[in-house]
């Protein structure tokens, strides 16, 4: 048996096993370099190395500055805006919340962040209005995932730190895409409650109101502005625009909505840490690659997959359906962490560009938000909305379909992903 | 004594915190340095990224605490508890050796830096001290896990040792918690 298959073979146990991950592509590392026979104290040098590098401080940074956002009272702006500009269709209130997730997205990086911060006024807004619980539900995890892709986005964030590319080119490519399964999500959700007579009692679209919507929120509106703008303006890079956002809606949230309590400032940083201690994964994980020498896992899986096929579409479906698989049990930032050194190479080499593939990667990173056992957008809707997951992932399904054909059209399509940063910053090398 | 008692809960929240907000606050005298008082500083990216490890490695124990580590759970909750009770210790008592190995292997590595100083580029401290979070970050995590145990042995020792929530605490976990 070939040492990486030995490797390979020792790695599931362990993970099956129920070990924590680190602990598992730790202890996978350990045996990789007894196997070669060289110090063991690379593993040390990577776990204090690997974790020095400046983006990567971007992610607690934006992981706070959401929190504060979220419980500092930007996410109720969001909703009033929404509300005047859908607020009159059939099926409004569902519409409403789509559309202010995707505004929301455009403060927070995280998904389940999202589902939480506008579910939590819309779901019971639906229920007043005689939506069934489980279509309110899948609605607001659904349109919750829009936060990892649109940016600022953590998941993207990761990707761009392992795959070493550009992270405002992969915010930039993450727009249009996130506009088009907006637009996605808004069709099911309008087609289902038709279908259902779900009410539209809002008053129609007018100036009046959304201007006054958007005024009321203009603090809310003007951290995006702030963040992008800064970011593509050049005038700060994204680590320190997620440094600015967090004492932006520090000021916000004290000064002007005055939501924020010393308390609730106090939670958030605890939130934050323990999102940070997860990110050791980091520390084997790099460690392993830094073997590629001795162990080309990434050559091993292209003479698999090219082996089956050659055509790029085909391997992307494939990759996706892997992804969509492994999604469904495992968290999306140990499915990045570990997966995209993998199949990176595989993708360049057939001519994908590495800045669609990170959107590709998030698209199918949404989906496992969606899907049991393990959706972190379901177990965030069950609980806001009180019904158990299992019903929701029943309701969930159309929602799923909406987000694999945003997927599908994207491999068709890749330009709706680079098209943005290719016309800013020119073609990528 | 409560003071104590309160160390002992909070301790790595403590630290974690400490550094995110560090952190933060180097990252945003970067900026306000460059555009209001039009000068570079040197120190904030070096101190960011210290603060950074030492958030890193505390919140990784304070994960341990909150069982919080991404690990791949259905396996072993799709088994009747009398195997997958086993099983889970097995994996935890890998875990332990684990963080034993990694403190060995760390303690080699600093044990260069002591005999060879290194200082670093822009603060001009030895490098020596700032690693030293990696022995001090997995013994955490270890003497955390063997709490874990000890807490779940007290109380019965029924379920799953590493899913327990405790009583009579205030975890953070919280299910909107991802990445």
């Amino acid at each position: 048996m070939s040492p990486l298959a030995i490797l390979a073979i020792c790695f599931v146990i362990l993970t099956i096993m129920g070990i924590p991950l680190f602990v598992a592509v730790g202890l996978t590392t350990a045996v990789a370099i007894y196997i070669i026979d060289i110090p063991y104290t690379l593993m040390a040098q990577t776990g204090y190395g690997s974790l020095t590098p400046f983006p990567l401080l971007t992610i607690p940074l934006f992981v706070l500055a959401g929190r504060l956002m979220e419980v500092g009272g930007m996410a109720n702006r969001m909703i009033g805006i929404a509300t005047t500009l859908v607020g009159a269709y059939r099926g409004s209130m569902g519409l409403v919340t789509v559309f202010a997730c995707m505004l929301f997205a455009a403060l927070s990086g995280s998904g389940p962040a999202t589902t939480a911060a506008i579910g939590s006024v819309t779901v019971p807004a639906m229920k007043r209005e005689g939506y069934d619980i489980p279509f309110a539900a899948a609605i607001t995890a659904s349109a919750g995932a829009l936060g990892s892709l649109i940016p600022p986005s953590n998941l993207l964030i990761i990707y761009g730190l392992v795959s070493e590319t550009s992270i405002p080119r992969l915010f930039l490519a993450g727009l249009l895409p996130g506009l088009m399964i907006t637009i996605l999500l808004m069709i099911t959700t309008y087609i289902i409650a038709r279908r259902r007579g779900y009410g539209g009692n809002g008053d129609p679209f007018s100036w009046g109101p959304f201007l006054k919507a958007a005024w009321d929120g203009k603090w809310s509106i003007g951290a995006p502005i702030l963040i992008l703008g800064g970011i593509y303006g050049g005038a700060f890079t994204p680590t320190e625009a997620a440094g600015v956002a967090v004492f932006y809606s520090l000021f916000v949230g004290l000064f002007i909505y005055r939501e924020l309590t010393l308390k609730k400032l106090i939670d958030a940083l605890r939130f934050t840490a323990l999102l940070t201690g997860i990110l050791i994964l980091l520390t084997p994980t790099l460690a392993f690659g830094q073997l590629t020498a001795f162990y080309d896992v990434p050559t091993a899986v292209q003479d698999g997959i090219t082996s089956i096929t050659e055509n790029k579409y085909l391997v992307l479906l494939l990759i996706g359906i892997f992804y969509i698989f492994i999604g469904t049990f495992m968290e999306s930032l140990a499915q990045i962490v570990l997966f995209t050194a993998v199949f990176l190479p595989l993708a360049t080499s057939l001519g994908v560009d590495p800045v669609m593939f990170g959107i590709f990667t998030v698209i199918t990173c949404e989906i496992g938000f969606l899907t049991p056992p393990l959706g972190a957008n379901l177990t965030v809707a069950a609980r806001i909305s009180n019904i158990s997951i299992e019903r929701i992932s029943v309701a969930v399904l159309p929602f799923i379909g909406a987000y694999i054909v945003g997927m599908l059209i994207l491999i068709a399509f890749p330009d709706i992903a680079v098209l943005l940063p290719n016309w800013l910053y020119g073609p990528a090398l | 004594m409560v003071a104590l008692k309160w160390l002992e809960r909070h301790f790595e929240e403590l630290i974690c915190c400490t550094c995110l907000v560090v952190i933060a606050v180097a990252v945003f005298a970067q900026v306000v340095a460059r555009y209001l008082f039009q000068v570079a500083l040197h120190w904030t990216e070096e101190t960011a990224s210290m603060a950074m490890v030492w958030a890193v490695y505390t919140g990784a124990s304070l994960c341990v605490r909150e069982r919080f580590h991404i690990r791949i759970m259905v396996a072993v909750k799709s088994l009747p508890e009398r195997i997958g009770r086993p099983i889970i210790i097995l994996a935890d008592c890998m875990w332990a050796l684990f963080c034993v190995f990694m403190i060995r292997v760390s303690i080699d590595y600093l044990s260069i830096f002591w005999r060879f100083p290194e200082t670093s580029p822009s603060l001009g401290i030895n490098q020596f001290y700032p690693q030293t979070i990696l022995v001090l970050g997995y013994a955490l995590m270890l003497i955390r896990l063997i709490q874990t145990y000890v807490e779940w042995y007290r109380n019965g020792a029924e379920g799953l040792p590493g899913t327990l929530t405790e009583d009579g605490s205030d975890p953070i976990v919280d299910d909107e918690a991802h990445i």
